[in-house]
């Protein structure tokens, strides 16, 4: 309790840091605006959108024109590059306002932009005020934490700028890999601490023991049996993923649900969507259970397969596959690279194109054959 | 058990049916010692990434690559020393110890700091070990989720961030990173729809600006503006280096995308800018500086490859920036007065980049260019109309140049020579142009 009141302590001091800054070491840096300006009207029914923060405008200035956009903050040469990426847009209101500001955030390089807007006759001028995120110069291990791989992209991060959300989902991510892999009960901690130089980055981490697979189970799939999923978790990984033995997601992520997905596609069922993999601990922790959870869809035929050329060729030069039979994808891979190396030997290029109906469930395939010509010297 | 370990990891690999020196050259990474599971999905993984790989043999460029990275390394005295492997492939990585470079892409820069660049951009994926982090690859899985995707542009703008000072400690200009970035970025600047948002190359990158912007910020904060930029010695050693593999297969169906818009396959000269192939000049404007440098190279080639009178020129930019270099107004923007060059009428189908014809007026030849994606008719129609424009442009600036004749390759039936003014003759011809045919000028 001691330890997380003087965090909080240290955390309040770095914010007042943080607000005594300088807005700007640098001087302001008018934008280009767009050429074409919209007539100043005064608007009627002023829009109502929430603004973001740091970025409200008066309702009286709504509609004006705007004569003047400067940014502040970074040196010329990135103001002119923060002006590119800011789209200004030619009057103001205050989803215009909320855009101008995303689009700053959107650089993912400043912790504060803050828009001022003020009348100029019947326009009005702006300025928007930018705080650049500090670096981190520091990374450090706890004494007591864990070592694990896992950490390193972590502990690579010094020189960079901070960011809270982007430490989190670094943060995030290594517990995920950590979980994912069977230390279901892994945490780790992230400490970023304001100093004067910058954020300094401690690490703990607190691994725990190592569960084995339990059970696998399959939800939402109606097409092949649960002995099959088996299989096909099996095939690559013969050492994971196995009852009892142990569980990795990572592989499930890399190899499983893209062959499931080609399983599925070959059968006609082209919606298949796999949705989530997760590993669901029991109670002691001990043990976990793969969790897969998917949506088959629907299963496809083909509907027609439609001629397209403009320039006569070959009666033989055509796809030919069986109308209404069940798409299967890998065939239908064959079937068009054999007819586009037919083609070409006959002096033809070859254009094949799908197109899918959701509401017949058909599949129209379409083909166009373009003749070759040589360059000539 | 750190025995069985090593053993169980190598059965993997060889099992795996990966026997080359690339492979077994790979560094296996220390957990390997203590945790036999991540080492067995590192295996596969591996195992699976090199097995597809193409990697060009050029030990020259491998060599002069390679100096640069060691050259990072031992400044910044890193605790990884990757391999530098060259490799026909869309893409350039970090995997495990090797850093792997697309000759495509390499030969598209412009300097010696601009490849130092990349290649400390990707030091940091390696110091990071960012290849073997399982959410790295899942990213790019059918499983990706907004989350993994922050993820891993959070990595690449760590990258980013840090890779300007490893430039700067070694030496070399701090701005490589960043020209590197505008070139091979080049594609992907925002085009602002009706909702305002920036395009992006990829999913797994920050957006465009927000690359540029983090880049060029850190620059700024360098105390150091100047440093090695190394462009004759880069020049000298990507000069006549194939740019697709020897087996690649050439027919169109196997050509890549970057292949096909480039239409070229070796680099030639000392400028890249353009060489004469194939009864053509080829140009290429992703290696110019400038769009004056660019007609340089292209006059310093076609007046060499002028015949009976004739100079057969074909043009190709394969990149959309012509936009802001073919500018009808005419002059040459950059200044290269040296060079006197003036553009007598440019069709460029500005919107979707189909196709364009630029005439150039110089040293008493009149050149035309021509590039086309795909569409034959785009690049009939803006033949025809470029005809028009210079027609009139040619008297105007130019009285004392007269082109004789100009036959297109081309069906004109409805052009006929009536309309092409003064000088200028277009012979009709029943056949429709296809994308890859010549367009002859003649010159008297």
């Amino acid at each position: 309790m001691q330890r997380s009141k003087s965090r909080l302590g240290a955390q309040l001091i770095a914010l007042g840091w943080l607000l005594l800054q300088p807005a700007a070491a640098y001087a302001d840096f008018a934008c280009p605006l767009p050429q074409a300006a919209e007539p100043s009207v005064a608007s009627e029914t002023p829009l109502i959108v929430p603004p973001v923060v740091d970025c409200a405008i008066a309702p009286l200035l709504h509609a004006r024109r705007i004569t003047r956009l400067s940014v502040q903050g970074v040196p010329d040469q990135v103001a002119a590059l923060v002006c590119d990426a800011l789209h200004p847009p030619n009057t103001l209101d205050q989803p215009k306002a909320n855009d101008l500001c995303n689009n700053a955030m959107a650089l993912r390089i400043f912790e504060r932009v803050q828009l001022t807007a003020e009348p100029h006759g019947d326009a009005v001028a702006l300025q928007l005020g930018l705080t650049v995120a500090p670096r981190i110069t520091a990374v450090t291990l706890d004494a007591t934490s864990d070592r694990d791989p896992v950490l390193t992209p972590l502990l690579e991060t010094h020189g960079a700028h901070w960011a809270a959300d982007r430490i989190e989902s670094l943060r995030n991510a290594a517990q995920d890999v950590l979980v994912g892999d069977g230390f279901v009960a892994a945490t780790l901690a992230v400490t970023s601490t304001r100093t004067a130089a910058g954020i300094a980055l401690q690490l703990k981490l607190t691994r725990g023991a190592r569960a084995n697979l339990a059970r696998i189970v399959v939800v939402g799939n109606h097409v092949i049996s649960q002995r099959e999923v088996e299989r096909l978790l099996a095939l690559d990984n013969p050492g994971f993923n196995r009852i009892g033995g142990i569980p990795s997601l990572a592989m499930v992520h890399r190899y499983f649900a893209p062959r499931l997905q080609r399983y599925y596609h070959n059968r006609g069922y082209l919606e298949l969507r796999v949705v989530d993999a997760s590993l669901l601990p029991s109670r002691q922790g001990s043990a976990v259970a793969l969790v897969l959870r998917i949506a088959d869809g629907r299963r496809y035929t083909l509907g027609a397969v439609v001629d397209e050329s403009r320039q006569p060729h070959p009666a033989m030069l055509a796809i030919r596959l069986p109308l209404g039979s069940v798409v299967n994808e890998a065939y239908y891979a064959h079937v068009i690279g054999e007819f586009s190396r037919t083609a070409a030997r006959a002096g033809f290029s070859a254009y094949v194109d799908f197109d899918t109906r959701t509401d017949l469930r058909q599949v129209t395939l379409r083909f166009r054959l373009k003749r070759r010509v040589e360059p000539t010297p | 058990m750190k025995v069985v370990h090593v053993l169980l990891v190598a059965v993997v690999l060889l099992a795996s049916g990966c026997a080359n020196s690339q492979f077994l050259g790979a560094r296996v990474p220390a957990y390997c010692q203590r945790d036999v599971v991540r080492c067995r999905i590192w295996a596969e993984h591996h195992v699976r990434y090199h097995s597809t790989l193409r990697v060009a043999r050029l030990p020259t460029l491998q060599r002069y690559l390679q100096g640069i990275l060691d050259r990072l390394v031992r400044a910044n005295r890193l605790q990884v020393h990757p391999v530098l492997r060259l490799v026909y492939d869309d893409a350039t990585t970090a995997h495990d110890n090797f850093i792997d470079v697309d000759v495509a892409r390499l030969v598209a820069l412009a300097t010696e700091a601009d490849v130092a660049g990349v290649l400390a951009h990707e030091l940091v994926h390696s110091l990071g070990e960012h290849s073997n982090s399982a959410l790295a690859s899942v990213s790019r899985s059918s499983l990706a989720s907004l989350q993994q995707l922050e993820y891993a542009r959070n990595l690449e703008q760590v990258a980013d961030e840090r890779a300007t000072q490893l430039l700067v400690n070694a030496g070399y200009h701090p701005a490589g990173l960043l020209n590197a970035l505008r070139t091979l970025l080049a594609g992907c600047a925002p085009t602002w729809g009706p909702s305002g948002e920036p395009d992006s190359c990829d999913d797994a990158h920050p957006p465009y600006f927000a690359r540029l912007t983090s880049v060029a910020l850190t620059v700024a904060q360098q105390r150091q503006s100047h440093g090695d930029e190394g462009r004759d010695a880069f020049l000298a050693a990507i000069d006549g280096i194939p740019l697709r593999s020897p087996r690649q297969p050439t027919n169109v169906f196997a050509a890549t995308e970057t292949h096909r818009k480039q239409g070229f396959d070796w680099v030639h000269h000392d400028t890249r800018l353009a060489y004469w192939r194939d009864w053509a000049i080829v140009t290429a404007d992703a290696y110019a500086l400038s769009y004056g440098q660019l007609i340089a190279a292209t006059l310093r080639a076609s007046t060499t490859s002028t015949m009976n009178g004739r100079t057969v020129v074909r043009g190709y930019w394969s990149m959309p920036r012509e936009r802001s270099y073919l500018n009808p107004a005419g002059e040459n923007r950059d200044g290269d007065a040296a060079n006197v060059v003036r553009i007598a009428a440019v069709d460029s189908f500005a919107a979707d980049y189909d196709a364009y014809v630029v005439v150039i007026l110089a040293h008493g030849h009149a050149l035309l260019f021509w590039g086309a994606n795909a569409d034959a008719n785009a690049v009939e129609q803006s033949v025809a109309s470029v005809h028009d424009a210079s027609a009139d442009e040619l008297a105007a600036t130019q009285p004392s140049l007269r082109i004789a004749r100009v036959r297109t390759a081309g069906r004109w039936h409805d052009v006929g020579a009536a309309t092409c003014g003064e000088g200028v003759e277009l012979e009709p011809a029943d056949r429709v142009v296809a994308v890859g045919e010549q367009v002859k000028c003649l010159v008297r």
